[in-house]
Order: structure tokens, then sequence, then C-alpha cells
């Protein structure tokens, strides 16, 4: 059996079909996501190693590296072993390129656009600076043609930590082999999510419930589409990377043959992002404070780290203030420093596996946002703001493609849900701001080496928003994107 | 764009994409587990049809031949740095005893059975104390009186299940990711092959032809090891090949007594 130039121009051929047939449409916002062959040049490894093939999802050996601190636990784990002297340098970077299309509509119009180019560029270092001391760094520059053309980006540290790993030592605790049960990390990073969104697979479809606010139309900036919204002074969602400090440990567990697993963050945002005064009425002045927010996860796996081999279950949450002083020298700017009012955030998680080809998984999670955020922005009769937010994602990557005998195909369908139980502002209807987002990919691994990745990658969002219209309608969206995805 | 557009064009994809594949067929299978893999298949998935191929079959080399066969293959590690020039790691044996015995014993029973236009197939993992296991596979043909060794896989790492069964599926797809590379000894040789029988994207297997006078002969690796002063690394990351490479420093007066003793008992404590 061969798979070699005629899969490959098959392939080729096959995207090719696809890109001739969207014509149409664009926007967006794309995901970053995360992937490091720095690694894979570190120990020889091929991606497929550390990620399900097609990259950049990551696999249990990729999870179980990543929560050990990046290291195997052999001599190649430090940054001056001999054997990669010579080999390693510590910096990947990672983009897309390709075809973006969108359409959006609402209220009886839309916006239709398309065009190539990239999604925009990571700039990655991971790593160890001594055994249990690792680090790490993401670099997102700024891009005057970033989404594909749709703007500009600004360029920031995504990420920026050190992380100590096994602590516990210092408790006069021996741990396991393999067992890291106390681990600080402190800088800026990506929480502990139920499933990682900067290594998920989807890259043009954000987790809706991983940064839903309520007030703030879903997707509301794609194509400039009107929308209606009220203010919401709450900007935190799990979704984005934080600043601040987290505890960490991973177990091994006989009686399960599993893991378990947990994290306790507390992040604190110094948002001043602006002027607190002088700014014209409607735009956004500064906001900012000194809250502190607390997040959560803890996970216990059975049969396997519950990705591809095994199953897993857990339960996340997070608790925090938002600023809702009005700034008194700017009234209708969005709140700054001082008087934080609590929000909420409760979910579950699960993951099932089949036959290491198979991974079912999905959260729920219950938001709740106090109505004194809203009292603060000047709607009468404000109240909290609840809402239950979903997603479910089947990923199957066989080990050869039924019927067609070929490896290296990675396919993908996630359903997001936002159910909105009450209005912070009560003249919006109940089920304003409702989505519903369905998502499909298919992803083709042309090539992997210990050196660098390479995807053709095909992905199709469709999503309604319901009522965020200007005239009440729902916002109608589609998205697609068709690309070469790699990495170095 | 309604889902019907969109269900039609994944459908085009997958059905495009996928239109030139070869199902594989059932074969018979010998010693196949977790660990090891070793099956008889057509010839044809090495060979194309060639009239003038001459096969030597039955091939009836005792197990202690096949060990001597298996036992005679060397490779090193290859290191293709970024930044500065490549290097090699020390020679060592392919196989470990214990996979040598599993091997030659798989080996013997499926070349009793097998034909003059069929090869056999093989694959083993070996576990390692630290990271994924190694897999290596390949396949095992008689042609000209001698025996060929097409490997397709030499120690690659593998943690995905998913991988490994692709593996076992077809021993012959060979995987990036490969750092290491056969080392001939006497009596063997390589043969590089056509770059249309390999992948685009895929490195194309390396052959070794053996000669069938060496099933009785100890190996004896024709090109030296690492070359004094160049970087050499543990090219295996097994305990094993650790203490292999501590030994060979020992050995070499590089490190002292008291360092060698130190370092084995590091390594053992790992056990």
């Amino acid at each position: 059996m061969k798979y070699s130039i005629g899969h490959v121009r098959a392939g080729i051929a096959a995207l090719l079909v696809l890109f001739a047939m969207v014509s149409y449409e664009l926007s967006g916002f794309v995901q970053k996501a995360e992937a490091i062959p720095a690694f894979a040049r570190k120990y020889d490894f091929k991606c497929n190693v550390c990620h399900v093939p097609g990259f950049p999802k990551l696999n249990d050996f990729g999870n179980l590296f990543r929560d050990r601190g990046y290291q195997l636990g052999s001599d190649a784990d430090s940054p001056v072993y001999e054997g990669i002297g010579m080999g390693y340098w510590p910096v990947s970077l990672r983009t897309t390129v390709g075809y973006q299309a969108a359409n959006v509509r609402t209220d009886g119009s839309g916006v239709t656009t398309g065009g190539f180019g990239f999604t925009g560029l990571d700039l990655l270092s991971f790593g160890t600076l001594d055994r249990n001391l690792a680090f790490g760094v993401v670099f997102t520059p700024g891009l005057g043609s970033a989404g594909f053309g749709t703007g500009a980006s600004d360029g920031d540290l995504e990420a920026a930590f050190v992380r100590l790993m096994r602590l516990e030592r210092f408790l006069g605790v021996k741990s396991a082999s393999g067992d890291y049960l106390l681990n600080l990390k402190v800088g800026k990073f990506e929480l502990d999510l139920p499933f990682s969104e900067k290594r998920s697979p989807t890259l043009n479809t954000t987790f809706a419930m991983y940064h839903y606010m309520p007030g703030t139309p879903y997707t509301a900036t794609i194509g400039g589409t009107s929308t209606s919204s009220y203010l919401n002074p709450n900007t935190f969602a799990i979704g984005e990377n934080q600043p601040g400090a987290e505890l960490s440990g991973i177990k091994k567990t006989a009686g399960t043959d599993g893991y378990f697993r947990y994290s306790l963050s507390a992040l604190a945002t110094n948002s001043f992002s602006g002027p607190l005064s002088g700014c014209a009425s409607g735009t956004t002045c500064g906001t900012g404070g000194r809250n502190v927010n607390f997040y959560g996860h803890v996970t216990q796996s059975f049969g396997g780290y519950g990705i591809v081999t095994g199953q897993r279950i857990g339960l996340f949450g997070a608790y925090g203030t938002a600023p809702t002083l009005v700034n008194p020298t700017c009234p209708t700017c969005q709140a700054v420093a001082g008087s934080g009012q609590p929000f909420s955030r409760v979910g579950v998680d699960v993951s099932l596996t089949l036959n290491g080809e198979w991974n079912l998984f999905g959260a729920w999670m219950w938001g709740n946002d106090s109505k004194n955020m809203f009292v603060s922005q000047g709607i009468a009769d404000a109240q909290n703001a609840s809402w239950n937010g979903a997603f479910v994602e089947l990923d199957y990557a066989p080990a050869l493609l039924p019927f067609f005998e070929m490896p290296d195909w990675f396919f993908a369908y996630r359903y997001d849900l936002i159910r909105n139980n009450r209005q912070g502002d009560p003249t919006f209807a109940k089920n304003y701001n409702n989505v519903d987002s369905h998502t499909v990919l298919v992803r083709y691994f042309i090539h992997h080496s210990t050196r660098t990745d390479l995807a053709l990658h095909a992905e199709y969002n469709s999503y309604r928003t319901t009522g965020v219209g200007t005239n009440g309608g729902d916002l109608l969206g589609q998205t697609m994107l068709v690309g070469f995805d790699f990495a170095y | 764009m309604r889902w019907g557009k969109a269900g039609w064009l994944w459908l085009c994809l997958v059905s495009v994409g996928c239109a030139t594949a070869t199902p594989q067929a059932d074969t018979p299978c010998f010693s196949c587990d977790d660990r090891q893999v070793v099956r008889v298949v057509p010839l044809a998935t090495l060979r194309s049809s060639d009239p003038e191929m001459r096969l030597q079959h039955p091939v009836n080399l005792s197990q202690a031949e096949w060990e001597t066969v298996l036992r005679g293959l060397m490779v090193r590690s290859t290191h293709s740095p970024l930044l500065g020039p490549s290097y090699h790691g020390v020679t060592e044996p392919l196989f470990l005893d214990t996979e040598v015995r599993a091997l030659g014993s798989s080996l013997r029973q499926a070349f009793e059975q097998a034909t003059e236009q069929e090869a056999v197939v093989f694959a083993t993992a070996r576990a390692t104390d630290e990271g994924p296991a190694q897999v290596t596979s390949g396949a095992w043909f008689v042609e000209g009186g001698r025996i060929h060794l097409r490997l397709a896989n030499c120690r690659i790492a593998v943690s995905m299940p998913s991988i490994r069964r692709q593996i076992w599926i077809d021993p012959l797809f060979a995987q990036a990711g490969t750092f290491y590379e056969l080392v001939p000894g006497n009596r063997q040789a390589l043969l590089r092959k056509s770059p249309a029988e390999g992948g685009l994207f895929h490195p194309d297997p390396v052959e070794l032809v053996i000669d069938g006078s060496a099933r009785s002969e100890a190996a004896v690796p024709a090109v030296p090891a690492a070359p004094e002063g160049a970087p050499t690394v543990p090219s295996a990351s097994s305990l094993e090949g650790r203490l292999a490479v501590l030994k060979r420093l020992y050995d070499r007066g590089l490190i002292t007594e008291e360092e060698y003793r130190l370092k084995k008992q590091q390594l053992l404590d790992r056990l």
C-alpha cells in the first residue's frame, strides 16, 4: 500500500475544487492556535507524538508533557543538554494562509466578503530554563492586514509566564515519578479551560461560551452589521489569556488508571485602556481597577488521560468582580475602578474517547452577572443577567480513513449554544443574543516532520444570534476558511 | 449558502481526496500483538513485476540463523541541526536481544510459509523508560539469493494508538521522524530506491541487502562509529542505550571511574 504523490495530488485537487467553489463571503475573527515545533526539534519527535494528527490539538502524551512543565523526565529536558545543543532553537512560528469568506445578514440586509490572506502570526517559545523550571512566551506582532485583510492587529505578548514545578518537594512531600503535585505559574497565560481553545483544530470559530458577554451581541463586529446592545462593564472572559498566578497539579490515580488534575488561578487585570476623561461622548474611556478574579478546574480521568484514550470528567468555575464605578468626568463612558460587582461562572465538562480515534467532548457553563453592573450603566430596572452556555464537539482522527485506507485525516464537528435566562436590561427579550453555531472542518496533514508541520484546512461555520439586529431581526452568519496551516 | 451546499462540499473534498487509495488485504499474521507484528504480504507491495526476479523459496533459515542476521543489523542516529554541520551518534545494534529472539522466531515461521511472490512485513514497539514507545517497521524478502530488508521506520517515537495502528496495518508506510540510518556491515550493502517509490512528503524507505552467508556470521560494522571529536549523543533514549554510551566513555578514558559509577547509579536509580 502506498500513500504517495497520487494521494497528495488528489488531496490538493480536492481543496482546489473547494477553493473554486468558495467565491463569496468573508469575515473575521480568527482565533490563535498553538503548535510548537521547537519541542519536536528538541526531542527529535515528529509532531504527532504530542498532537493528534493534524495539529494543534494535543493528544494524551502532549497534554501530560504540558502538565509536567514541558518535561519528559529525561536529561534531554535540560536546555543545556549536550545532545540537543546543536539542533535546538526554542522558537516556533505559526500562521495560516489561504482564503476566507463570510456572509452576514440581519434585518433584511447583509454583507458578503472574501479574500486571500493570512490569519495573523504567533511567535512562540516554550520550554525549560532548568529542570522543573518552565517558561512560555507568545508574541503576536502588530500586523496591518491580519484576519485575511479584515483589519489590523495589535502587537502584544499574548502569553508570558514562568512555571515552577514540583514545589511539593519544599514541603517535604516526595511525589511519585510522573506526578507533579504543586506547580506555580506566574504571568499571563491561557486558563486551564475544559478544552483548550488555543489548541483547538477549529481555526475560524471561537468557543462561544468562553467569550460570551450578556448585552454584547455575539460576533456583532463582523461585516459592520448594525446591531443592538446594552452596556455591560464586565470584560472577563475565561477564553481570554489572563494575567495572574496559577497553582496546579497532576497525579496518576492507580484506582482509575487515569489522572487527577487541578488548577486554581488568581487573576488580576490592570485594565486601564484609555483616558479617564475628555473622551468623546459614546466612546470608550479607560476601564480599570484592581479586582481579583478566581478560576478553578478539576478533572479526573479513567483508563487514560481522556483525550485519546479513556474518559474524563471535570468541574470548573470562576468568581470575580468587575469595576462598575461610573467615570465622574465622563459619565457616558464605561466604568472605572472601584465598587466592583460580582460575576460567577460554573460548569462541568466531559470527554469520551473510542478506539483512540474518536473523541466526543463538551462542556456546560452557567453564568451570572450582578445587576449592579447594569445599574452602573444607567439601565433602569436592571436585573441580574444569567445565561447558559454549552458546546459539544466530535473529533475523528482515523488511523486510516475507512474504505480509502488513507492516514492523516482529521474531521470535527462542533455545536456551540448560548441560552439567556435573564437579561441585564429587562427591556430586551429573554432570548435576545441566544446563539446557535455549527462548525465542521476537515484537515489533511500533508506534511509533518521533526522540523515542520503543514496541513490543509477547510472549515465552515454557520451561526444564528437571536434578535440582535437593530430592528429585532436575527443575525445570520456563515464563514468559510480554506488554507494551509503551518508551523515551523 | 445553505447546508445542503456545504454538505456537498465536504463530500467532494473527501471523495476526491481519497480517490486513489488502495485497500489493505487481509494476510496471515505471526506473533501479532501490541508489541510486535509479523505478517506475510504479496511481494508486489514492494516490487513491481520483474520477469527476471528469481526468488529462492522456501527460505529455511533456522531461528538461530535469523537471530544472527538480526543481530548483525546496526544503526546510528543522525542529526541535522538548523545551524552547524550534521553529525552522527554511535553505531549500535538495531534490535535488543529480546526483540531479536521474538522476531527471529516469527520470521522463521513466516518465511516457512511465504511464497516467492510474498514478503514478510514486521513492526515492533520498544517501550522506553521516558517518553513514548519507539517503533521500527519494514519488510523482509529474498531476492537473487540475498535477504533484503526494507526499513520504513526506525525507532520513531509513537504515542498515538492510531499511529501505531496505522503502522501495524501497513508497516511499510514511512512516517516522518526517523533519526537513525542503517550502517551496513560485512556482507551487507545499502540499496537506495528511486525517488518515485517514496512519497512526496514521506521519506523513501531504505533497503539493506544481506548476503545469505551473513546468517552464520557475526556482523561487524563496515562504517566506523562517530569520528573522534565529533559530538555524539545517546542515540537511544532507552536506559540500555545510555548505559552503553556511558560504558564507552569510560572505556575510552573520557570519564573517571568515579564519574562512571556515579552516573551509572543515577541511571539505574530511575528503574
